[in-house]
């Protein structure tokens, strides 16, 4: 591709601090409407693990005008899909929309953004429901719990060791009191990102954000944690058993950077030449040749802060795990003695050139990244520039930030033994 | 501050995009969806050969040859193959479904007659090398392990084994025997008598003119050859037999997986659109009866929903979700207690117009991306469906009343006809179970207790 097509679109501040993000795209009637607030798992206290995902699960519970769950009806009646998700660094909140409903979703937004309430009863049927949600996606699934256990292991920092989907004796003492609280002190205009892509005219669109937000004065204050990792200076082993699992599996982790160091660049694109596609080399290695392996992932986590480069597989029940591990770790100790090859990284780049291309497919996928790029890079025109930035990413780099990443001491290793 | 909910503006025209198409002289049927919004291209090929075109005693065999495709070809082998889809940054995934399988791709629109050229070879060319198929065995055996430990792939195996006793809609998975017994003939033999031009669609959807397009498909597929073999003869499953109860002991498990399922129609079928609206109704979204009953009321799980699975021949109707081990007889009450609600009256105007309106809105969604409005078409000819199925679904949609809801919930919803599966550990619910009918017990390989 000779020149990929870049995203246009318009940053705008309100006087209340509210950041607008105007990606206008007429192909179609639809807009997408997201509201990012900075405020995830890692603002917890200890105690509290899992306030943060409550909390989203809260936001649709009412407020002065609306009633339980009609945030989401009125979306549905006009043909809308909703969601929100929460992780370690942020909360999103967002509706996709028959563009002549754009007010709506901008109403519904400002209105819990000013006035949310929930009643006693709501907050005691969330709770249930998220505990629920958290058996059905973690203690219920075979690796689970594993999932979890990685982060505890491999941060020592409590904002980042500790899981976004709670411990349940904290779901259990959480209070309806700290829910005001945590609203006063997170969500507000000062601490939130509105991202609209889609047919819309960007001139009248910002009108309407103006009068529908403007009046929600409120300031959080709200401050985002200082994550500092401390060095890891020994190796962080351990075993688990999954009495849920049939195959064992392995987590490794590396501590790196946050999003914005050279290196997690580099080892995103070293992720793609080790993991990405059948050519890859852990596919060609342990999948094609040795079949030892399945389900792989590998690259940087996405936190905001101090991250992991993460690899994780399942194990063949054939295969020897102790074997395999090791094998997986010699190819990283090759990324760290020799250079990649040009081939390998030429294929990278187009890789990330498709990746960039496509989330342009949807309204949707594009308010999202231009609000995550504001989130973690605290700015959403770093999305523009990404391409270019991965694409500079030179064989050297790559080698640079796997010396320095790929060391015994950095490392943190989970084996899943499963049920025997 | 506003105390109602603004209203919409003046509505905006959606107009469903004509999609060219052209028949090559082989058969191969090509449509084009040409949108320039970014420089990609989707590229499906749709070929009549699903789960159930597998010979009853062996349903590896399409699976195997779907994957030899990509082991090697008359000219590259699996390692070249691979290097040139990942060197194009090609992301492709072939995936045999119930009655067909794609083959999906997706690139830059600059890679296309690279990409093209690949399938085409894949496709027309394949070589099924021995020691590849060796591979995919073992592979495919610690996947069939692996799946074993999953819910929802337990429920799922058990519901169209129950559903469908005599008939090919019961074939789900394969076991590691037929695995094992496949040979390479046997593979050779299924692919040469189904994998031919006049039984598949190729979709080229993107930033393409029809004009590029058809010309591309010409020239990668114009010599594409094979006739296929006599076409199987599938009767009409026969009725369901009364409720009952599977229960799939699933040692530790946490939560219960529950789905309660019936049978319904197939394709095409008139009362279609009116049971899309009373699905909608009843389980559709997170708006909808069984969601604020047994998540927003009761707090009994995370989530809820009914589907609508439709197929050539028959069809059928789920309810899903994973509940609390102790509720989940009281669940089942509750979906039952919403089946009789819906058959009890109509549905009222707000919600109504709300079902409606997501079945629109979910609609408008298809027609973001070219591929999938062009898969839309790609299902219309598969099923025979009438040309105007698509541009007419918002209008029959809209058009479909309280009182034909109604009448589909007491056609189609009645409790005593659906088989209920449970998938969790049966000292905590094996009891409780007891009263809505027969119940059989499994493990998790699937053997009757």
């Amino acid at each position: 591709m000779d020149r990929a097509p870049e995203i246009e679109f318009e940053v705008h501040r309100l006087e209340n601090g509210l950041e607008v993000i105007l990606c206008p795209d007429r192909l179609i009637p639809l807009v997408h409407v997201s509201v990012h607030y900075r405020v995830g798992s890692s603002y917890e206290q200890p105690g509290a693990s899992g306030f943060a995902h409550l909390f989203e699960h809260l936001m649709f519970q009412g407020s002065e005008n609306l009633s339980k769950n009609e945030h989401g009806r009125l979306i549905d009646e006009a043909g809308g899909r909703w969601n929100a998700t929460t992780n370690k660094d942020r909360t999103n909140y967002y509706q996709t929309l028959p563009s002549h409903y754009l007010d709506l979703g901008l109403w519904l937004e400002a209105e819990r953004m000013r006035s949310l309430q929930v009643t006693p009863e709501n907050f005691e049927n969330q709770r249930r429901t998220v505990i629920e949600e958290r058996k059905q996606s973690y203690d219920n699934r075979p690796y689970g719990r594993a999932y979890l256990r990685f982060d505890e292991l491999a941060y020592s920092n409590w904002a980042y060791a500790h899981s976004t989907i709670g411990e349940v004796e904290d779901l259990e003492g959480a209070r309806i009191e700290d829910v005001r609280h945590f609203h006063r002190a997170h969500y507000g205009p000062d601490n939130a990102i509105l991202s609209l892509c889609g047919d819309f005219d960007p001139r009248g669109a910002l009108k309407r954000v103006e009068h529908y937000f403007g009046p929600v004065t409120h300031r959080t204050g709200s401050r985002p944690p200082r994550i500092v990792e401390p060095e890891q200076r020994e190796e962080k082993l351990e075993e688990m058993d999954d009495p849920l699992a049939v195959l064992p599996a392995a987590y490794l982790g590396f501590h790196i950077g946050d999003p914005s160091s050279p290196e997690s660049y580099a080892l995103a694109m070293l992720a793609l030449i080790l993991s990405q596609g059948e050519s890859s080399r852990y596919y060609r290695e342990l999948v094609h040749k040795r079949n030892w392996i399945s389900s792989l992932s590998a690259g940087p986590n996405h936190y905001k802060g101090p991250q992991l480069f993460k690899i994780s597989f399942l194990i063949q029940s054939q295969a020897d795990p102790h074997e395999v591990i090791r094998a997986v770790d010699d190819e990283l100790q090759r990324a760290a003695q020799e250079p990649v090859s040009e081939q390998e990284l030429e294929k990278a780049r187009n890789q990330f050139t498709f990746r960039f291309v496509s989330r342009q497919s949807k309204v949707s996928r594009v308010a999202e990244t231009l609000a995550r790029y504001s989130v973690y890079y605290g700015d959403a025109r770093i999305a523009n520039q990404e391409l270019a930035r991965y694409q500079s990413v030179t064989a050297d780099d790559i080698l640079a930030a796997a010396r320095k990443t790929f060391r015994p001491r950095n490392r943190i290793r989970l084996m899943v033994r499963p049920a025997a | 501050m506003h105390q109602r909910p603004p209203l919409p503006t003046s509505v905006a025209d959606v107009n469903y995009p004509d999609i060219p198409s052209r028949r090559l002289s082989n058969g191969l049927t090509v449509l084009v969806v040409e949108n320039h919004r970014i420089p990609r291209l989707g590229v499906r090929l749709s070929v009549e050969a699903g789960r159930i075109h597998n010979p009853d005693d062996n349903l590896s065999l399409i699976p195997l040859a779907v994957e030899s495709l990509k082991q090697g070809t008359a000219s590259r082998d699996a390692e070249q193959i691979a290097e040139q889809m990942d060197r194009a940054a090609i992301q492709y995934d072939f995936d045999v479904r119930v009655e067909h399988c794609l083959f999906s791709m997706d690139l830059l629109v600059d890679q296309a007659e690279a990409g093209l050229e690949l399938l085409s070879e894949m496709v027309r060319r394949p070589a099924f090398p021995d020691k590849e198929l060796q591979k995919s065995k073992v592979r495919w055996h610690s996947e069939l392990i692996g799946q074993r430990s999953m819910p929802d792939f337990l429920a799922d195996e058990r519901l169209y084994e129950t559903l469908f006793p005599d008939h090919p809609y019961r074939k789900w998975t394969m076991t590691p025997a037929q695995l094992d017994a496949a040979a390479k003939e046997q593979i050779e033999e299924v692919f040469g008598s189904r994998f031919v031009p006049s039984k598949a669609i190729l979709l080229l959807a993107g930033a393409i003119s029809p004009n590029q397009g058809f010309k591309l498909a010409e020239r990668y597929w114009g010599s594409w050859q094979g006739s296929p073999s006599n076409e199987p003869s599938f009767a009409s499953p026969v009725a369901c037999q009364g409720r009952r109860v599977e229960l799939v002991h699933r040692p530790h498990s946490e939560q219960a997986r529950l789905v309660v399922a019936g049978r319904t129609f197939a394709r095409g079928h008139p009362d279609a659109h009116p049971m899309r609206v009373a699905n909608q109704v009843l389980g559709g979204g997170a708006s909808s009866r069984l969601f604020l009953n047994l998540r927003e009321a009761r707090g009994f799980t995370y989530g809820i929903y009914s589907f609508q699975r439709n197929f050539r021949h028959d069809g059928l109707l789920l309810a899903a979700t994973d509940v609390r081990s102790d509720v989940v007889a009281e669940s089942v009450r509750q979906i039952f207690s919403e089946f009789r609600r819906l058959q009890d009256e109509p549905p009222g105007s707000q919600e109504m117009s709300m079902a409606r309106s997501e079945l629109t809105g979910n609609f408008l969604f298809h027609l973001e991306t070219p591929a999938s409005v062009g898969m839309l078409e790609i299902t219309r000819r598969l099923y025979g469906l009438p040309d105007d199925y698509f541009p007419n679904y918002v209008r029959q949609v809209q058009a479909v009343s309280a009182a034909q809801v109604q009448q589909m919930a007491q056609r189609y919803l009645n409790p005593d006809q659906f088989v209920i599966i449970v998938v969790g550990d049966r000292s905590k619910m094996e009891a409780s179970l007891q009263e809505f009918g027969p119940l059989r017990l499994y493990d998790t390989e699937g053997r009757k207790l």
